[in-house]
Formats: structure tokens, C-alpha cells, sequence
């Protein structure tokens, strides 16, 4: 990572436009399966009993955002939406240094697609008071649609930021470098805002025995589908999801002559 | 027959979703502060709408989102084709709520059967190649870049102002090149991998060869890059990597795992060599040689040379 990849402090020497007033950082996480651990029978995925935990780069934004409040103050909240396990899946943020939350446990969560959870993410949003940052990451761990950041930012109107490597605050401003396939872009956006993090920015810490002691104390807001103002979008249908098929030749080869021959018969030498 | 609305800021992009629109139904091609492109793409025989605001940059994505929903009323577009690059996707998000469309990113194949668009994308992972439909009026599609073949020149089109007042929403105040050697995975015909079977960076200098020789590019799994910062991060195939799909891809000292094999697993040719004849790549392999990476990529350098 060419840009820092310790998000720096922006405190010192800068004045606060909106005075005294410490803004939230919140942080969407989603709840998915350690993907490690998924078996396929029949070509689909077996999810039952494999065990779920918040995404790597969910834990990166996570990080992100914790930073910034040790640089500049303020408070950082996770939402997320999920089945029960998420209850005790929120700990690990918790203790890795949200300070809040606030959650949709549902059991019929986990058939909610992007828009759905684009809707109700953006209705937990709009119930917390000064918000700064909107934190996302690049895609989830296990479907990686990249589109939920940037749909809440519509929904929300705020401008966004994606692929974001590095934040700093000055005053009523984010200062965000955005990297693109070839590019880094400095860009400033006007809070609030909503910023989609890139992979790898950052290394989460691991929480101290302290830390995940504390985390169940910390005041978290449950609310279920029943309670929110909602109506399940049928915008997708998936007809099928099955694994792969992967069959090739697999045709073994004695040395590196053989190698040389397939290069040479299929025209990749000396074009 | 369907109006469909195609958009990417990369004009070879933006070739390959007309060859993706035609299929569907009528080309629009939307075109944001770029001439040069606008004129390439009506050769190409589309109908395009050319946006000009120099205040926009491409980088914004909420009023390039505005700026696509614009072209959307003005084509009465139904359809609308993304790029699945980083613009392209997080762009999709955005438009996708603007229009109340269902999106889906990442799209790999797209096949028009019947009245239906059936799209295919990758999920748990990678695991999983999911087969999803639109079922909103309005859609939504990001597509992986070089799924179609450009759209060739031909009957020349047409093109009109895209009229409408959009506000910037944020300030680009400096673009940066990345550092030099960046390399293009998606448009490479070969592609020569390493993993985590190359023991020591001073075996590199020999992999670049043997790329060299095929006329390839050299790429990597993701701990190469991210871990040990052999290569720069857009060498990186895989699901957060670059998914791409080379006529010749040679895999070195690469297990294979989920992650990066989804990256790869479109190339038309795969030679895996690992010291494992276990690994799952050699599953995945049309050829594999069991042996050890750095000897064999000496002595196929040597012969190669």
C-alpha cells in the first residue's frame, strides 16, 4: 500500500467547524459464513453448522473508523442485520472498539438480498444523531456485490467515497485517497458522507482480555424485522447456486520438455 | 424489444457492454466529458448521448449516478450495462437505487433467454456460481470487464446532447498514477502465476523472464502481494483480486484455494506445476508437472530463451 496505511491523526492544528460537537462514525458489518469452512455436497454449499463471523474488510472499515475517533473523538456505532448468531457475532466489534450498536436480529435475515439490506441499514442510520462517516467495506466476504455502500448513500443523499485507502478529517471535511485500478485520487467530500474501504487498508487489532470482557456491557439497540418500517424488495431471483464445474483434463506430465511442447503446439513461442 | 443504456468511462469497456447491449436490445451509449470517446462509440454504431460538465469528475460517483439516470429517462432506457471495474461497480449501487432497479455486480456471463437476462456471478466466495435474474422492470448489471469482445466499427450511429443540470458532490483535488510497472491481468493472453510454493523473492527475476518469453504477464495470489510485497497489489487474481481470463495461464506454486481459483478457473488453458499432487489447482489443471517451482522455471526459462 503506497499510502499510509495508518489512518493519521488530523486533530492537531485544526478547528473544529462544528465546535464542540463529536460526530458518530458508523461502521455496516455483515454477518457471514467463515467461508473456510463451507463444504459443497453435489455441487451447492452446505451452510448448516458452519460457523459465521463478521467479514475481513467489514473488520477493516470497523478499524478505519475506530481510528479516526482516537485521532478526533467522537463515537463509533455498528449496524448490521442478521440472523440470532448475531447477538453474540456483534462481541468481536465490541470489543475490537465500537463503542454502540444498533442491530435487526431476525431470522429471516439472512434471506434479505443487497437492496433489502441497503433499506433497512439506511433506516438504522437515520436514527443516529450526528453522523460523520458511513463506513462500508468494499464488498462482503461472501457474496461481494459491492453495491449496499453506495445504495445507502443514495438513500441517504450523501455524497460517497469508494475503494478508500486512507481518511482524514479537517474540520466539516473528510480528505479521502481513493484507489482505483492504475490511480490514487485525493478527493474531499463534505460530511456526512459515505466512505466503501478498500481491502488491506489497515490490520484490525485484536481485542485485549479486557476489551472482550467490557464488550458485552456496551449498549446495543435490538430491534426485528416486525419492527421496522418494512417491506421485503423481490428484486432478484436466484434460479440456482452450484459449485463450479471444474472438469479439465488433468493430464499429468513427465518433465519440462512436455511443457515446452504444449506452449510450442498451442502457438505461445515465439509469436 | 428493449432500450438499453451502456456506460463506463474506459471507451474499450464501454465496446464491450454494446456487444453485451446488442443482444438484449437497442444501444445507447452514455459518454461523460470525453470526445474522443463519443466519436469512437458512434462508430461503432451506437446512439450516443455525450454529457459535458466539466465540473463532474468521474470519480463522483453520485452525480455520475445522476448523470446515468438522465440518460436513462432520455433513452427510456429499461436495461442499463455497467463496467465491473472499481467505477463501474460502485457506481451500480447508486444508479440501482436511483432507479429502483434490482442490480447485480460482477456478472461474468450474461445469456437472454426468452423474455428473461440471465446472469451469472460468483457467490460464498467463489464456491458458488450463482445463475440470478431481474425481476424489477428497471435493471441493473455490472459486467466483468472483457466477458464480450468489443463492438467492432461499422454503420455509423448517432449522437446528441445529454442535457441536465448536475452538481458536483465531492472535490477531485489530485489524480496520482500508481507506481510504475501496472499491468492490465483482464487484457493479458498469458498469464504466468506464482503462489506461495516460490520460497525467495530472488526467484522472481526468472518468472518475469519466462512471462517475457511468452509475451505474458507475471501475476500472483494475494499473500505475495499483500504479505510478502513482492508484487504490486494489481497483480493480484482472485475474488479481491482481478478475475480474468487468459488463453494460457501457468500456475507456480499455487495450492489453489477457492479465493484465488475464481479468478482464474475461465482460462482456456491451465498448466499448474506444484510440488503437490494433491493441490486442488492440479484439479483444476488441463496439465500439471509435480516438481519443484524454482528448478522448473529456471530450466523452462533456459529452454525457452
Amino acid at each position: 500500500m503506497q499510502f499510509g496505511t495508518v489512518i493519521k491523526s488530523a486533530r492537531q492544528g485544526l478547528t473544529r467547524e462544528r465546535g464542540e460537537l463529536d460526530l458518530k462514525y458508523v461502521v455496516a458489518m455483515k454477518q457471514v459464513p467463515d467461508l473456510q469452512q463451507l463444504r459443497m455436497r453435489d455441487r451447492r454449499p452446505i451452510l448448516a453448522d458452519v460457523p459465521v463471523e463478521f467479514g475481513k474488510i467489514d473488520r477493516n472499515a470497523l478499524e478505519a473508523a475506530v481510528q479516526l475517533k482516537e485521532a478526533n473523538g467522537g463515537e463509533v456505532v455498528v449496524v448490521s442485520i442478521g440472523n440470532d448468531e448475531l447477538t453474540d457475532t456483534i462481541k468481536e466489534a465490541m470489543a475490537a472498539g465500537a463503542d454502540s450498536a444498533s442491530l435487526i436480529v431476525d431470522e429471516d435475515a439472512d434471506a434479505l438480498k443487497s437492496a433489502d439490506n441497503a433499506k433497512l441499514l439506511a433506516q438504522l442510520i437515520k436514527d443516529i444523531d450526528d453522523v460523520g462517516l458511513i463506513f462500508f467495506a468494499e464488498g462482503s466476504a461472501d457474496n461481494y456485490s459491492g453495491q449496499v455502500g453506495s445504495h445507502v448513500a443514495q438513500i441517504l443523499d450523501y455524497p460517497q467515497v469508494g475503494y478508500v485507502t486512507d481518511v482524514q478529517i479537517q474540520g466539516d471535511k473528510a480528505l479521502v485517497t481513493k484507489a482505483l485500478e492504475k490511480s490514487f485520487e485525493e478527493i474531499e467530500v463534505t460530511l456526512p458522507a459515505v466512505l466503501i474501504v478498500a481491502a488491506d487498508l489497515n490490520t484490525p487489532r485484536l481485542p485485549s482480555v479486557t476489551q472482550v470482557l467490557q464488550a458485552g456491557k456496551k449498549p446495543k439497540k435490538i430491534q426485528d424485522l416486525s419492527d421496522v418500517d418494512y417491506e421485503q424488495l423481490v428484486v432478484i431471483k436466484t434460479l440456482d447456486a452450484l459449485a463450479p464445474d471444474v472438469s479439465r483434463k488433468m493430464q499429468k506430465l513427465k518433465d519440462v520438455d512436455e511443457i515446452v511442447t504444449i506452449l510450442s503446439d498451442d502457438g505461445f513461442i515465439g509469436r | 424489444m428493449e432500450n438499453v443504456l451502456v456506460y463506463s468511462d474506459a471507451v474499450v469497456k464501454a465496446k464491450e457492454l454494446l456487444t453485451a447491449a446488442h443482444l438484449i436490445g437497442e444501444a445507447t451509449a452514455l459518454v461523460i466529458n470525453d470526445d474522443a470517446s463519443v466519436q469512437e462509440l458512434a462508430a461503432c454504431g451506437a446512439s450516443v448521448l455525450a454529457f459535458s460538465n466539466g465540473a463532474i469528475a468521474t470519480a463522483d460517483t453520485a452525480a455520475v449516478a445522476q448523470v446515468v439516470a438522465l440518460a436513462v429517462e432520455q433513452s427510456s432506457a429499461d436495461v442499463v450495462l455497467l463496467a465491473s471495474d472499481r467505477c463501474g461497480k460502485e457506481l451500480a449501487g447508486r444508479v440501482a437505487a436511483l432507479l429502483e432497479a434490482g442490480c447485480l455486480t460482477d456478472v461474468k456471463a450474461l445469456t437472454v433467454v426468452g423474455d428473461e437476462i440471465q446472469a451469472q456471478r460468483n457467490t460464498y466466495g467463489g464456491a458458488a456460481i450463482a445463475t440470478e435474474l431481474i425481476t424489477s422492470s428497471k435493471k441493473v448489471f455490472a459486467i466483468t470487464p472483457a466477458t464480450f469482445a468489443p463492438a467492432e466499427a461499422g454503420e455509423a450511429g448517432s449522437v446528441s446532447d445529454l442535457l441536465g443540470s448536475v452538481q458536483p458532490t465531492i472535490k477531485l483535488i489530485s489524480t496520482k498514477e500508481k507506481d510504475g510497472d501496472t499491468v492490465d491481468l483482464q487484457a493479458a493472453k498469458v498469464i504466468v502465476a506464482i503462489g506461495q510454493g516460490i520460497n525467495e523473492e530472488s526467484e522472481l527475476p526468472d518468472v518475469h523472464a519466462l512471462a517475457k518469453a511468452l509475451d505474458g504477464v507475471v501475476a500472483c495470489t494475494k499473500p505475495i502481494a499483500t504479505d510478502r510485497k513482492w508484487l504490486g497489489e494489481d497483480r493480484i487474481i482472485g475474488l479481491s483480486g482481478v478475475v480474468c481470463k487468459p488463453e494460457l495461464a501457468i500456475l507456480i506454486g499455487i495450492s489453489g484455494q477457492v479465493q484465488f481459483a475464481v479468478g482464474i478457473r475461465e482460462a482456456k488453458t491451465i498448466i499448474c506445476i506444484n510440488t503437490d499432487e494433491n493441490a486442488d489447482m492440479v484439479r483444476m489443471s488441463d496439465y500439471y508437472y509435480v516438481a519443484d517451482a524454482q528448478e522448473t522455471v529456471a530450466t523452462l526459462k533456459a529452454k525457452l530463451a
